[in-house]
């Protein structure tokens, strides 16, 4: 069962993509990656960027994300609001034009201009929004009479988050959060908006460079699914553990 | 069976409760004394829930208060965690944490709380008859093996006293005896307890006194005896007849 499954997989993606290799040659268009080839360097410092500004605003979003869930789950509809309005703000506007006002607008007051700091705490800054509400929806999806059950035990509040409801919560947030990180490893593209040269950005220089666009951006696109199917894959396998998990009793 | 004359462990007073315009309890007042059994019995959303669940401060009460051993139970009370640790509660559809193992739910409480290892918590398991399923996840248990598991660590705490929400309800028939038979141990042993329950043949074997309630007010207490048998009020009558018929 499982090894046919595989099969199938790799001869539709077999398929797919002899399809588009034939397609491309009935354009006529005379392929040449010689150029994208001798520009390897500048793809990978892009690599690099891109590697650093996502897997830092990963973990600023995660920090900022956690605090954010805290504001929405409050028992106080102030504190609460506060929270709303951070996810409706960061969520309600392109990432393209947060990513401008922060370096063309606030970062200036505070005499920031790293290109690289700035936009990946921007980054971060958007991601915790998204991130948040999957903290609270992991927190939220946890029955309140394992609540109820802790604290009628004597634990106190914190206990019981740390004890009872993150441990159970924790483990629904992961396939979402892997998610989240693949989401922002495509998202960090936009930082070329303020001319940090990461991933999308050195396949646009190589572009200019050579005249060569197509092929530069087709293998960006290919560095970019080595870094994005892996996470996919290892997401799909995690969620299936959890729901086996869940339904059996074997533990992550 | 006569109780000496003692101050009651756990006192309502004039307790009311509201569920936006639903009221769930209406100045009820009850007493159980030290060492007593009280079942309340009544249908459902008859308030016999929302009574235990003000007992241990899961329900704040909108008007009057509850003692627990001439302690006001209050969730804003700093100390409301210790207090909340004086009372166990077994509750209806088990709530047993399942990222932890039979003893790692027992043993939770006192290791947090007190520091205390795992040899207390592997005796209460064995108390309720499950030593052997001490390192199995909750969803591995049967129903009634999940509640007398509920049931072990519930009293991880040493409470004064126990509160039982519906414990068998949620199980098959061929379940519910053996859960009976933990909490007829618990109240030989004069464990104080307060147990809300359809199970009439419990009530009448264990109850010192039952409660009967509807629409949030006590309709009528009395020995087991004299509710079952004598009712006097028209609605624990009707109530009685309908239960003992099914």
């Amino acid at each position: 069962m499982k090894a046919r499954d595989l099969l199938v997989r790799a001869a539709i993606t077999f398929a797919v993509a002899a399809a588009l290799v034939v397609a491309l040659l009935v354009s006529r268009y005379r392929f040449d990656f010689e150029p994208a080839w001798r520009y390897r360097a500048l793809y990978g410092s892009g690599i690099l960027v891109t590697l650093g500004a996502t897997a830092l605003a990963f973990a600023i979003g995660m920090a900022l994300g956690v605090g954010v869930a805290l504001l929405r789950l409050s028992r106080r509809l102030a504190v609460r609001h506060l929270g709303d309005l951070y996810v409706e703000v960061i969520r309600g506007t392109p990432f393209l034009v947060q990513i401008t006002i922060a370096y063309f607008g606030i970062a200036p007051i505070f005499r920031l201009g790293n290109k690289f700091v700035v936009g990946t705490f921007a980054l971060g800054v958007f991601a915790a929004a998204y991130m948040g509400e999957i903290f609270r929806a992991g927190v939220e999806s946890i029955d309140r009479g394992q609540v109820e059950a802790a604290r009628s035990l004597g634990l106190s509040r914190a206990q019981t988050l740390r004890h009872i409801v993150f441990p159970q919560a924790f483990k629904r947030m992961i396939p979402p959060l892997t998610g989240e990180l693949i989401a922002l490893t495509k998202e960090s593209s936009l930082l070329f908006a303020i001319g940090l040269v990461e991933m999308t950005a050195a396949a646009r220089q190589v572009g200019t460079d050579t005249f060569k666009f197509l092929e530069a951006l087709i293998v960006v696109a290919a560095m970019y699914l080595t870094l994005t199917v892996p996470l996919s894959l290892l997401a799909r396998k995690l969620e299936r553990r959890l729901k086996r998990s869940e339904r059996t009793g074997v533990h992550l | 069976m006569t109780l000496p004359p003692a101050p009651p462990l756990i006192s309502l007073r004039r307790v009311t409760r509201r569920f936006g315009t639903v009221t769930a309890l209406e100045e009820v007042d009850l007493d159980v004394a030290r060492g007593e059994v009280v079942v309340c019995i009544g249908p459902s959303g008859s308030g016999k829930s929302t009574l235990l669940r003000c007992v241990n401060a899961l329900e704040r009460p909108d008007a009057g208060e509850v003692l627990l051993d001439g302690e006001r139970v209050d969730p804003a009370r700093k100390d409301i965690d210790a207090l909340r640790a004086e009372v166990g509660m077994v509750f209806q559809h088990f709530n047993l944490f399942p990222h932890l193992t039979a003893l790692g739910n027992v043993a939770l409480a006192p290791r947090l709380m007190r520091g205390e290892g795992d040899a207390k918590a592997r005796a209460l398991l064995g108390r309720v008859g499950l030593l052997d399923k001490a390192d199995v996840y909750p969803d591995m248990l049967s129903g009634g093996q999940k509640q007398r598991v509920a049931i072990a660590r519930a009293l991880a705490m040493e409470p004064i006293a126990m509160l039982f929400d519906e414990p068998t309800s949620a199980l098959d028939p061929e379940m519910v005896g053996e859960v009976l038979a933990v909490m007829r141990d618990l109240a030989r042993d004069g464990m104080t307890m307060l147990v809300a329950s359809h199970e009439m043949g419990f009530a009448r074997e264990v109850a010192h006194r039952v409660v009967f309630m509807d629409g949030g007010r006590i309709v009528e207490v009395g020995k087991p005896l004299d509710i079952f048998d004598r009712p006097q009020r028209d609605r624990t009558k009707a109530f009685l007849s309908k239960i003992l018929r099914a």
